[in-house]
């Protein structure tokens, strides 16, 4: 249409103030895009982490809490479960499976879980996923170690190496269990869980390793070797936590309030479904709160279009009496005026989306290495066009503003020369 | 002739109709409970409770008989097979971030400590095979219509219970 | 048969609004076909009133205006911007270009806004772009280098002639210059108005030169003072 490339032409005249306007609009669409796609890929990556469990048990204390340190890896157990209690409700008739859990050790930074074969068998993730290894093998020793995927790759190691394990969850650690190394024995395939992070090994190591511990510490004199160590019982006496497969899904309430109210010890049973719910009503509020600021910048990038648009105007009333001459009507110098606001608009949203793939990727395996968060650079989900689409809609509403502004002036001027 | 064809296409379009079976029949929790294991009827058994002390035995052995009942909980058989629609308050089990391919399905609404949890014959074990189920979160109210299994819990546990195959959830106004 | 004029004012009265006094009442103003008329008129007197009257963009508060055989004011808005654009040429005193068009396209303006002058200029089967090359070039403004450069650095006269150029293309039947001399140096003035006029017989149309320079005026057969034919005017209003 002629008036568009007028209105084209218009803009590429006035090229500083354009970009500018552009810029910040672009940045803004960016910023938005990303806020939300790191939103929804962190509820993927977090619902991802579990699957086909009915039950995740642990020391009584909260929902949330339970699940974050026990198959989130993130915070910690305030209390254990006694082996007792684990053996007697892992013998309920309705419970199919279970996974004992163990935490508290580190290895350079990445936590340490102790747990048994059953871990690599009944473990799922991602609508039902097993655990499949990269190389080697379930552990079948005490001094044996499977390491996640990314432990394997950051760090170097291969089968057949040797790791010590350090004690407390820090990424340095001055109690370190340098007498007893694990040997490397299987390397799992990457999952996008914390399962990459971690080092499982099973529950007697970690008994193993505390055997010449006390309260705590180390104490010098007292120290029993490796092999001493496999000579003594390695039954646990406590785990953090474990996980649950019932025979009958129906059965879960029933399970989960047997449990809680265990009169030997005080324990909690949630479902992770309904936690991993009570979660991201949490964060919700601290969701809501990003996306109302990256609306406003939005808002104030539409604003930058507006103000730059109704302050040309004036100066720009000759040029309308010029069109009117030609036989432009007021209708085509709303459409011409509308226009330079919906193209700025338009190339600043396109311009918005480029910014927004290369951030990405850029930003993508340094993201993925810390948080774990893999952030896919895909093209945009139907509720990424929604916002696109509004943010559009709402520079078309924007641009009427000068646009009407110059329809009445060109209305009131017809051709008269205001110089 | 043309009343031939007429009545042609009227049978070809009952039979369409037809393939698609009954429409589903709206359900309600307690029609899930069989009529002899109605805790109401239990009561009933002895008497006037509210005549009761705390502390008499016979209190005593009732809550525990209604507890066992609560355990036992059947199902009711001839609802097997059957299409029906039925409200509920959504238990999520499985699913991406986006949508839910399992949950469970239960009258009433959270976890109250003071009251025991829902029994198995009033535990609707849903699997949704489109995971199309947008359900926003835990909790939510939706219907969901399907065809509704009523397997006895002597049977194989896994199938044990009331499960449907969702054809649609929807929310419930 | 006759032609009808090419522009016949009845009874003419124009006041900006209501509530104030008319400004303008003109009773009787013929300008035939292909006539070069001269209208002086001092600043103030109305004269751009007039213009934007015949040329439909602003309607008379009483009588008619008929541009052509057609009565300009009892047609739509649409359709009188739609009539301006394919009949009326303009030359304004400044700033006739817009300046973010190239040379060329401030040429080719009309032709986007009337698919009849549009159809005219390419009649003989030259793109738009040669017609407008052919006018400059009448203009003496053919020069490659000058075609190239952005408007704002035109001299005025080249401005004048690249506006010229504007309101001819196409061939409208009628070409309306308000004050176009103005600005330019005199020795400039009536070589101006040489390759006006030689351009308005080539087409044939019509020229209104509006202007105060009664240097000009000689040069034009016909001509018209405002204050003579504004009764308002007279009235010593």
């Amino acid at each position: 249409m002629a008036i568009f490339s007028l209105a084209f032409k218009s803009l590429l005249n006035r090229r500083f103030t354009a970009s500018l306007v552009l810029l910040s609009i672009a940045l803004s669409v960016s910023l938005l895009l990303g806020v939300e796609r790191l939103r929804v890929e962190s509820r993927n990556s977090f619902a991802n982490t579990i699957s086909a469990t009915d039950l995740v048990v642990g020391a009584r204390s909260g929902a949330i809490n339970l699940l974050l340190y026990s198959v989130f890896r993130i915070g910690d157990a305030t209390n254990n479960i006694s082996w007792k209690s684990y053996e007697e409700l892992s013998r309920h008739p309705l419970v199919d499976w279970t996974i004992p859990i163990s935490l508290g050790d580190s290895h350079r930074g990445y936590r340490v879980m102790g747990t048994d074969q059953g871990y690599f068998q009944h473990y799922k993730y991602a609508q039902k996923r097993s655990l499949t290894f990269h190389q080697g093998q379930p552990f079948e020793k005490v001094y044996q170690a499977v390491l996640g995927h990314e432990v394997a790759r950051k760090l170097g190691y291969r089968l057949g190496q040797d790791i010590i394990i350090a004690h407390g969850a820090g990424k340095t650690s001055f109690t370190l269990h340098d007498d007893k190394p694990f040997r490397v024995v299987g390397i799992l395939n990457a999952t996008g869980t914390p399962v990459d992070r971690t080092v499982h090994v099973p529950l007697q190591g970690i008994e193993a390793i505390h055997a010449d511990w006390f309260a705590g510490r180390q104490v010098r004199g007292l120290t029993i070797s490796a092999d001493e160590a496999l000579e003594r019982d390695l039954t646990p006496k406590a785990i953090t936590a474990f996980l649950v497969g019932l025979k009958s899904r129906i059965a879960t309430f029933q399970v989960q309030r047997e449990i809680n109210d265990y009169r030997k010890e005080p324990l909690l049973a949630v479902l992770p479904g309904v936690a991993l719910q009570q979660l991201w009503d949490l964060i919700a509020v601290a969701e809501n709160a990003l996306l109302i600021i990256t609306v406003l910048v939005v808002a104030v990038g539409l604003i930058g279009i507006l103000t730059v648009m109704l302050a040309s105007l004036n100066e720009r009333r000759r040029e309308m009496a010029i069109l009117r001459s030609v036989g432009a009507r007021p209708g085509h110098i709303l459409l011409l005026v509308t226009g330079e606001s919906l193209l700025l608009s338009l190339i600043g949203i396109a311009l918005g989306l480029l910014l927004l793939y290369a951030g990405l990727m850029l930003a993508q395996s340094y993201i993925e290495a810390h948080y774990g968060l893999h952030l896919p650079i895909g093209l945009p989900s139907f509720r990424e066009w929604q916002i696109l689409g509004l943010v559009g809609t709402s520079a078309v509403v924007i641009g009427l503003i000068p646009g009407y502004r110059a329809y009445r002036y060109s209305l009131a001027d017809g051709m008269s020369i205001r110089i | 002739m043309k009343c031939r064809v007429a009545v042609l296409l009227l049978i070809s379009l009952l039979s369409l109709t037809t393939v698609h079976a009954e429409p589903a029949q709206e359900l309600e929790w307690d029609a899930m409970i069989p009529e002899d294991y109605r805790p109401d009827k239990i009561m009933a058994q002895f008497g006037d409770i509210n005549a009761l002390e705390d502390d008499d035995p016979r209190a005593q052995k009732i809550l525990e008989e209604l507890e066992a009942a609560w355990k036992e909980a059947p199902v009711v058989e001839s609802l097997d097979g059957k299409r029906i629609k039925l409200p509920g308050f959504v238990v999520p089990i499985e699913g991406d971030g986006k949508k839910l391919t399992e949950f469970l399905l239960v009258p009433y609404y959270g976890a109250c400590i003071h009251v025991p949890p829902p029994p198995a014959n009033q535990t609707v074990y849903v699997k949704v095979p489109k995971g199309d189920a947008k359900i926003r979160q835990a909790f939510d109210t939706v219907w969901v219509s399907g065809v509704m299994s009523a397997k006895s819990f002597a049977s194989d546990l896994a199938t044990a219970g009331y499960q449907i195959e969702a054809e649609e959830v929807t929310p419930y106004e | 048969m006759p032609q009808t004029a090419a522009i016949e004012v009845r009874n003419l009265r124009f006041r900006w609004r209501r509530e104030l006094p008319e400004v303008l009442h003109i009773k009787a103003l013929e300008v035939a076909r292909g006539e070069r008329i001269f209208i002086r008129g001092a600043s103030g007197s109305g004269k751009s009133t007039l213009l934007a009257l015949l040329a439909g963009v602003n309607l008379p508060s009483g009588g008619d205006v008929e541009v052509l055989g057609e009565t300009v004011n009892r047609l739509s808005s649409a359709r009188r911007d739609h009539f301006r654009s394919d009949h009326i040429g303009f030359i304004f005193q400044l700033f006739n270009l817009i300046p973010y068009l190239s040379v060329l396209d401030n040429v080719t303006l009309p032709c986007r806004f009337s698919r009849r002058r549009k159809e005219k200029a390419t009649l003989s089967g030259n793109t738009l772009h040669d017609e407008a090359m052919r006018l400059l070039a009448h203009l003496d403004l053919a020069d490659d280098d000058l075609i190239h450069r952005p408007v704002t650095e035109l001299s005025v006269g080249q401005q004048q002639r690249v506006a010229t150029a504007r309101a001819l293309i196409g061939a409208p039947e009628i070409l309306i210059a308000d004050e176009p001399t103005s600005a330019l140096d005199s020795d400039m003035r009536q070589a101006f108005l040489r390759l006006l006029f030689q351009e308005c017989e080539e087409t044939g149309s019509t020229l209104l030169f509006v202007s105060h320079d009664r240097q000009l005026e000689v040069l034009f057969e016909q001509h018209i003072a405002l204050d003579e034919i504004n009764e308002l005017a007279q009235e010593g209003v």
